[in-house]
């Protein structure tokens, strides 16, 4: 029997609680529930005929901690532990008379394999695909009927585990994911960041378990019948744990979970099951409450949605804008910032976007001479590590876009395709298969049409085509090409009505890329503004856009609230009135001096300064008259214990955003080289905050850092010793435990860099402990660190 | 008492975060300055909205002998340090507690973007978790009429932080809080506590100390 055609069309039972069922039966405390497979397998063999008997068509294997990561000891392999699972629940069908893959179908149970992915915890990405994938493999090699994923909290790991499965089987995938009271996972995605994600990357039916009773779930599922176009299943626990007499029950017998899953699915949900504390009872109750009630039909969702690892952003009424500044293309700075590798300067552009209103940040990192694959997918992690806004993967290089792809949590937007079938033919696999929204672009072979008919034609092309794959027209938003109104003065009118047709005729989302049209013009934003507004009156769903730029955004704000589309004027309020803040608290800072903003930590006015200083005075007085002066100000009271760290960092930043400033003004040959050190928190120690405070110390006293990073290998810091040529090495570390690998450190470098200093700090450091593992110096604290660095390149 | 394990959550405005100890994680040991306050109170505004506090716990019976404490007849922990701290108790709370990972991302974006905010943030969380984890016990020792003696966590005296696997198992905190290991053992989110309470013997009187009191690290840098 197909069963993905099955769960389309009917309700599919699926068994209950496993775990609290077998601790029920004696499973010692403690004891990993998967050794019971060999250990105790009539237990699990007779659970799994209860739950057949009650009338579950799907069993759940006794797998859901069978990861290689999550193995506690050697007792058993992996592969004995699957096996065994698997020839449990086939046995248990064949006891019952019934035929596995007709009657009863048996699911390979996947559950989080414990360890959080980075950037929050220290698990890369590809290992977590890669240990889902050898679970999944057994799996269906052992005779699985379809994959369960089951009790996700977080996106990324979800992710992983559903690629997995779509890369190491054909088998059926189910993911349910659990959440909490307030309706979030626990690494805080929202239902629909979910739904958007999961449905996607291609999973055959989505849903919720565990976490919450099924009262609290009904809310949920609801949502999830809403939003999502293919199957819904709903597994409660039995409530929630109480004790009554000193034993622990479950709050909702099976009677009351019974009424309330005949209530759930009459909402539209179609797998109905149960998780921790439910038994073969509640199956039966269940099966017995709703056996008469037809499953509802499955409503397509046709709403564009978008998401990060939090947050989805739905394209309805009100216009979505996509912040284009992480684009090189005419940005000085940004191409530099790319050519050194700066990525905070591109981190600063993504959270002021959002700040100012962005909805979605487009990503583009293409330069000829850098490599963009790895480019791409570094400042995807990094944006991803500072913002929840939902990314816009911007590349014309099929392979940066697809690295970028596999690794984005959430589901993103891709730039672009276009009509020429080579670009339909690159792209369209990646969207089938990662998922997205992709910008499709109205030009082909023949190039950009004319007439808003033949652009129109070349969006009906390219949606035509992606239905061939199975993606659908949500998932298609069409950008009809703004071209400079100075060269054509028909060319806006075309837009527009292309915009026009797209949204009435084809029912299509659009874009526009709106900054265009003003091109060979004076006082662009002007037009732009205005471009802007006539788009939105006639369907423009999103706008690529400066975010930054206050006629745009004033243009942006106006039509929302004219529209009705910004309830009680909130959104135009806030920007309206945020906007005079700005203005007082600036006329307020007119008479400071640099020396003052950097002492007191005001980053903007020091850089503010630090420019009209320029105009009159000399880029390196500045510096040594001025900013040095005051930094060594703040260090010394510092050291004298009347300013405390909060305030020695705050003027750091302040001194780093006027020098940022001063730079701005020095030519290349005026830099002279600087000392090089290195720094690193040492292997098995994720603490960096400390070693973060002594980087932008030095940094801010002329030494170039050379920052490895936290968790890093002996080998890898000598690795840099020698490829840098450098002499001086920093080390940090949190915990007595990992004081051992600095030793080891410290041992390499002086065997193998014998030339090499090294000084260490960290909270559990102590001179003693400096002394013992060989350090050269310890420093108490990050101002120590420079000042040994000075004495160090005096000599 | 049974032994499931249980959660627990509160809203972020029912924990008190004592900003002094935030300020004794900085080292700052005079009166801020008025732009260092303003950042504070910033940090604090936007900690409080990001914060999720949740807990997991499990009540185990548990046996100490010599410097052994084993719980619920499942696992043994070798400590001298906490069979002294569990010493004449037949029972104890374990439990981990969590500000959720909001808080992680807040101290990392702001560790890229600003990292005076991102020290004052991690002080902020290291003091909240304080006081919820206060909270909790006071919860439990409401709810289950108990007395607890001071809590005691991994990394402790001589409790090594390899002992988290089966403490962190124990109360199901990957699960019910999110709360997972690296492979040295560290526990993400970092702002996490997890730790042994155990319950006083009937009639055992209750001598107040302070958390530094009870604690023999007396060269510690954050000691009051």
């Amino acid at each position: 029997m197909d069963l993905r055609k099955y769960i389309k069309e009917n309700l599919l039972y699926i068994d209950g609680g496993l775990g609290s069922s077998l601790i029920k039966m004696g499973l010692p405390s403690g004891m990993a529930p998967e050794k019971w497979n060999i250990k105790e397998p009539q237990n699990i063999v007779s659970l799994h005929k209860s739950y057949i008997e009650a009338g579950a068509m799907v069993l759940t294997t006794n797998t859901f901690g069978a990861n290689e990561l999550k193995l506690e000891d050697d007792e058993y392999t992996l592969d004995e532990l699957i096996k065994s699972a698997i020839d449990n629940a086939k046995k248990a069908i064949e006891e019952c008379g019934k035929t596995k893959g007709e009657d009863v179908f048996i699911g390979l149970s996947v559950g989080p394999c414990g360890k959080l992915l980075k950037p929050l915890g220290d698990l890369d990405f590809e290992d977590a695909v890669s240990a889902f994938s050898k679970t999944i493999a057994l799996g269906e090699q052992y005779g699985a009927d379809l994959i369960i994923i089951e009790t996700m909290s977080d996106t990324y790991e979800a992710k992983a585990a559903l690629l997995a499965a779509k890369e190491s089987c054909d088998l059926p995938v189910f993911v349910t994911v659990a959440y909490d009271e307030n309706k979030t996972l626990m690494t805080g995605a929202s239902p629909l960041a979910v739904i958007a994600l999961l449905e996607g990357l291609g999973a055959d039916a989505i849903g919720i378990n565990c976490g919450l009773g099924p009262h609290q779930m009904k809310e949920i599922a609801k949502e999830y019948v809403k939003y999502s176009s293919i199957p819904v299943i709903v597994s409660p626990n039995a409530g929630m744990p109480k004790s009554v007499n000193g034993k622990t029950v479950y709050d909702v017998d099976a009677t009351e979970f019974a009424s309330v899953m005949k209530e759930i699915a009459g909402y539209g949900v179609h797998g109905l099951g149960g998780c921790c504390g439910t038994t073969p009872e509640y199956i039966k109750a269940t099966v017995n409450a709703t056996k008469d009630i037809k499953a509802l039909k499955i409503n397509k969702n046709t709403d564009t949605v978008v998401s990060s690892y939090t947050k989805a952003v739905a394209f309805t009424n009100t216009p979505v804008i996509v912040g284009e500044r992480i684009n090189p293309t005419g940005k000085k700075k940004l191409k530099e910032a790319l050519r050194e590798n700066r990525l905070d300067y591109i981190l600063n552009e993504a959270v002021s976007q959002q700040d100012k209103g962005a909805k979605v940040l487009d990503i583009n990192v293409g330069l000829p001479e850098i490599d963009e694959v790895k480019m791409l997918t570094d400042v995807v992690k990094a944006v991803q590590a500072v913002s929840d806004l939902p990314l816009q993967l911007d590349s014309s290089d099929p392979v940066a876009l697809e690295q970028a792809m596999r690794i984005y949590n959430g589901k993103p937007m891709i730039n672009s395709v276009n009509g020429k079938q080579s670009s339909m033919d690159a792209v369209f696999p990646l969207v089938k298969k990662y998922g997205g929204v992709v910008v499709a672009l109205t030009l082909d072979e023949n190039g950009i049409p004319e007439t808003a008919d033949e652009r129109v034609k070349i969006a009906e092309k390219i949606i035509a085509e992606a239905s061939k794959y199975g993606i659908d027209k949500k998932d298609i938003v069409v950008d009809a090409l703004a071209m400079a109104v100075s060269s054509n003065k028909e060319s806006a009118k075309t837009t527009i009505n292309s915009v026009k047709m797209l949204t009435e005729q084809v029912g299509v989302n659009t874009i526009l890329g709106v900054s265009n049209i003003s091109f060979g013009l004076p006082n662009r934003e002007m037009l732009n503004s205005s471009f802007l507004t006539l788009c939105f009156e006639n369907g423009l769903s999103s706008a690529i856009m400066n975010p930054l730029s206050e006629k745009m955004m004033e243009a942006y704000y106006s039509f929302c609230a004219l529209k009705g589309l910004d309830d009680n004027f909130l959104n135009y309020i806030d920007f309206a009135s945020g906007n005079d803040d700005v203005k007082t608290a600036n006329d307020k800072r007119a008479d400071m001096t640099l020396d003052f903003a950097i002492e007191k930590g005001f980053k903007d006015n020091a850089y503010e300064i630090a420019l009209t200083l320029l105009k009159t005075e000399n880029p390196l007085d500045i510096i040594n008259d001025k900013i040095i002066p005051a930094l060594n100000k703040v260090g010394s009271g510092f050291e004298k214990n009347t300013i405390f760290l909060p305030q020695l960092l705050m003027s750091a930043e302040a001194a780093k955003s006027a020098f940022d400033a001063v730079k701005t003004a020095i030519v290349e040959s005026d830099n002279k080289s600087s000392d090089k050190i290195i720094l690193a928190t040492v292997e098995g120690d994720i603490h960096d905050i400390g070693k973060n405070i002594v980087k932008v110390l030095l940094q801010n006293y002329g030494f170039e850092v050379i920052d490895l990073g936290k968790d890093v290998k002996p080998e890898t810091i000598l690795n840099a010793v020698l490829e840098h040529n450098v002499t001086l090495v920093g080390l940090s570390a949190l915990m007595t435990t990992t004081v051992v690998a600095m030793e080891e450190t410290i041992k390499l470098l002086s065997v193998k860099a014998p030339h090499v200093k090294t000084v260490v700090g960290g909270a559990v450091l102590t001179q003693e402990y400096a002394d013992m593992i060989g350090a050269s110096h310890y420093a108490k604290d990050a101002m120590e660190t420079v000042r040994y660095a000075q004495t160090h390149f005096e000599k | 008492m049974d032994k499931a394990v249980r959660t627990f959550s509160v809203n972020s405005d029912k924990v008190n975060i004592d900003v002094d100890l935030a300020l004794r994680f900085l080292r700052v040991r005079k009166e801020p300055d008025d732009e260092v306050k303003a950042m504070l109170n910033s940090c604090l505004d936007e900690f409080k909205n990001a914060v999720s506090y949740k807990a997991s716990y499990r009540y185990c019976d548990i046996k100490v002998e010599n410097d052994e404490v084993t719980f619920n007849d499942s696992f043994t922990l070798k400590s001298e340090k906490l069979s002294k701290n569990l010493n004449k108790c037949e029972g104890a709370f374990i439990f981990t507690a969590t500000t959720s990972v909001a808080v992680d991302r807040l101290i990392r974006k702001y560790m890229e973007l600003q990292l005076s905010r991102a020290v004052v943030i991690d002080a902020i969380g290291s003091s909240a978790i304080e006081g919820f984890c206060d909270l909790l016990c006071e919860h439990l020792q409401n709810e289950y009429k108990v007395n607890f003696r001071p809590r005691f966590s991994p990394g402790y005296g001589d409790l090594s932080v390899s002992t988290q696997p089966l403490i962190l198992g124990c109360c199901d905190a990957s699960r019910k809080v999110g709360v997972t290991l690296t492979h040295n053992n560290l526990m993400i989110p970092s702002k996490s506590v997890s730790a042994i309470a155990g319950v006083r013997p009937k009639g055992e009187v209750c001598e107040h100390h302070s958390r530094c009191e009870n604690c023999d690290k007396t060269n510690c840098l954050y000691r009051e």
